[in-house]
């Protein structure tokens, strides 16, 4: 199976990669945003959308990645890759009052997920975020997975597409499930 | 020295077994190696964990400096703009650092042949530091690295349960065991946190205080030391002294800061035949124009205080004894 992992310049990218590196069934390719050739996507048969600093705006290609590929190949976004997906999907994000970096919360998985198999319904994870997703405007075709105890959306999928966005980060040493969760992704 | 002829000396040295000493500055443009046998010649001297060229003061003296702090008015400008951008998402965590004047007696190499420090560097009359922070251990084809965040009084009642359940500083720490993971990961495999905030005790001209580290350990090819020189450009600058996410941070590092840093949050490390030793160059007081500058700085996440992160940059300002 070919993976391609899109960097936003960020520093936890190859948390990420050290994660999947233990699956043998996974070969990966680490891009970085600056870098990506739309016309190679096609050849990968997975994408993990990395987090990194700023807002989806900022990187439209990614925008255009997840516009192009959801209904064809399985997608998850991580933090920034994950705001992008809800974007995308029509929501708004907001400036949390409260910046959660480096901060381990536990979230409740309100609804089933393949993401989540096998995984507790309250779990602990690794916050880096200053913005969050606003429901409001959000499709309707996306459900939202998991929240905190104070309603922030920490996961979202799509009803018909294996299209996943996670708020916290999998790869971090906070994060207690969160090489199972890459693992379910890298088994659909 | 130009980065390939660097990569290229870097690896043909620790290919061979051949001992050297390098050095590089936070802007990555100043390289610097040599041979161990060719210090003197450079006036360069050096001791990690007491071994090396440079002496060990053996009666106590005490050296004064007197600092003419920066202006808290002009700390606020550097840090409100690095808050700023912390709360819009382009960083999680930012050292910020000011060169602060400082007035002593003694000179440069006087200054370092009393201080006390495992990782002690003398260069050419232009700096000198006494660091504390390992930057990178290598020992067969593991690689360490020990990043230092948390600092406090010692004599502060519970400084050390006060320091460990301190939640800002339990975030800072998080953040930057997981940027060093990710730095490590992207030269080595088999990632591991060995040891997670401990706490060691430093003695300074002004009393004792607490610093807190946690140990991270990576699996190395079997051949690096034929890549040592890529490794290294691959790690730099440092994240305990720059930030995550790196990039962007360092590009607001920039403009926050307003100059060069020059070699200060550098590095410079010993191959001794087979194993790596290094440090970050900092506690770190260089000569410009004859005058003496000590610099220092802190992490600014989104819970850092103003006044409280101006007093650790002044607090940093001390010779270990």
């Amino acid at each position: 199976m070919k993976l391609l992992l899109i960097d936003h310049n960020d520093s936890f990218t190859y948390n990420i990669v050290e994660v999947l590196r233990h699956f043998t069934n996974c070969e990966i390719t680490v891009t970085t945003y600056n870098n990506i050739d739309l016309n190679s996507i096609k050849n990968f048969d997975k994408i993990i959308l990395s987090p990194g600093p700023g807002q989806p705006k900022d990187y439209p290609n990614t925008l255009k990645i997840i516009r192009d590929f959801y209904k064809t190949k399985p997608l998850l976004g991580i933090c920034l890759g994950h705001q992008a997906i809800c974007v995308e999907f029509g929501s708004d994000l907001y400036n949390m009052n409260d910046v959660t970096h480096g901060i381990d919360k536990e979230i409740k998985i309100t609804d089933s997920s393949k993401l989540f198999n096998a995984i507790p319904e309250n779990t602990t994870v690794g916050l880096y975020h200053s913005w969050a997703v606003d429901s409001k405007k959000l499709s309707t075709k996306i459900s939202i997975t998991a929240t905190t105890k104070d309603n922030t959306i920490m996961s979202v999928s799509h009803k018909d597409y294996p299209l996943f966005g996670i708020q916290f980060h999998p790869e971090s040493f906070l994060t207690t499930d969160g090489i199972k969760m890459l693992e379910n992704f890298i088994n659909l | 020295m130009k980065k390939e002829k660097f990569i290229r000396k870097i690896n043909k040295y620790t290919a061979n077994g051949t001992p050297y000493l390098f050095v590089m500055d936070f802007e990555l443009q100043k390289p610097f190696v040599c041979k161990i046998s060719n210090l003197e010649k450079n006036n360069v001297f050096y001791s990690i964990k007491g071994v090396g060229n440079l002496e060990q003061s053996k009666s106590e003296k005490n050296i004064f400096i007197k600092p003419k702090p920066l202006n808290k008015k002009n700390y606020k400008i550097g840090f409100d703009t690095v808050k700023s951008e912390i709360l819009k998402g382009n960083s999680y965590l930012l050292n910020l650092t000011f060169p602060t004047k400082i007035k002593t007696k003694n000179s440069l190499s006087e200054i370092i042949y009393q201080a006390k420090a495992d990782y002690k560097l003398f260069f050419k009359n232009k700096f000198i530091s006494f660091s504390p922070e390992s930057f990178i251990q290598i020992k067969d084809n593991k690689i360490y690295t020990f990043p230092m965040k948390g600092t406090i009084d010692a004599l502060i009642p519970d400084a050390k349960k006060t320091l460990l359940d301190d939640k800002k500083e339990t975030y800072e720490h998080n953040t930057i065991v997981d940027l060093m993971r990710n730095d490590l990961a992207m030269v080595s495999t088999d990632i591991k946190v060995n040891r997670f905030r401990y706490v060691e005790t430093i003695k300074t001209s002004k009393g004792a205080i607490l610093q807190v580290s946690s140990e991270i350990e990576g699996t190395l090819p079997k051949n690096w030391k034929d890549t040592f020189g890529e490794i290294l450009y691959k790690l730099l600058p440092a994240g305990s002294i720059s930030g995550a996410p790196k990039p962007k941070t360092l590009e607001i590092i920039r403009h926050a800061e307003q100059g060069k840093r020059g070699f200060y949050t550098g590095v410079f490390g010993v191959f001794d035949g087979s194993s790596v030793d290094s440090a970050v160059l900092i506690r770190y007081i260089e000569k410009k124009k004859q005058k003496l500058i000590y610099r220092s700085g802190g992490g600014i996440t989104s819970k850092s205080n103003l006044d409280f992160e101006y007093d650790e940059m002044l607090q940093k300002i001390y010779i270990p004894k």
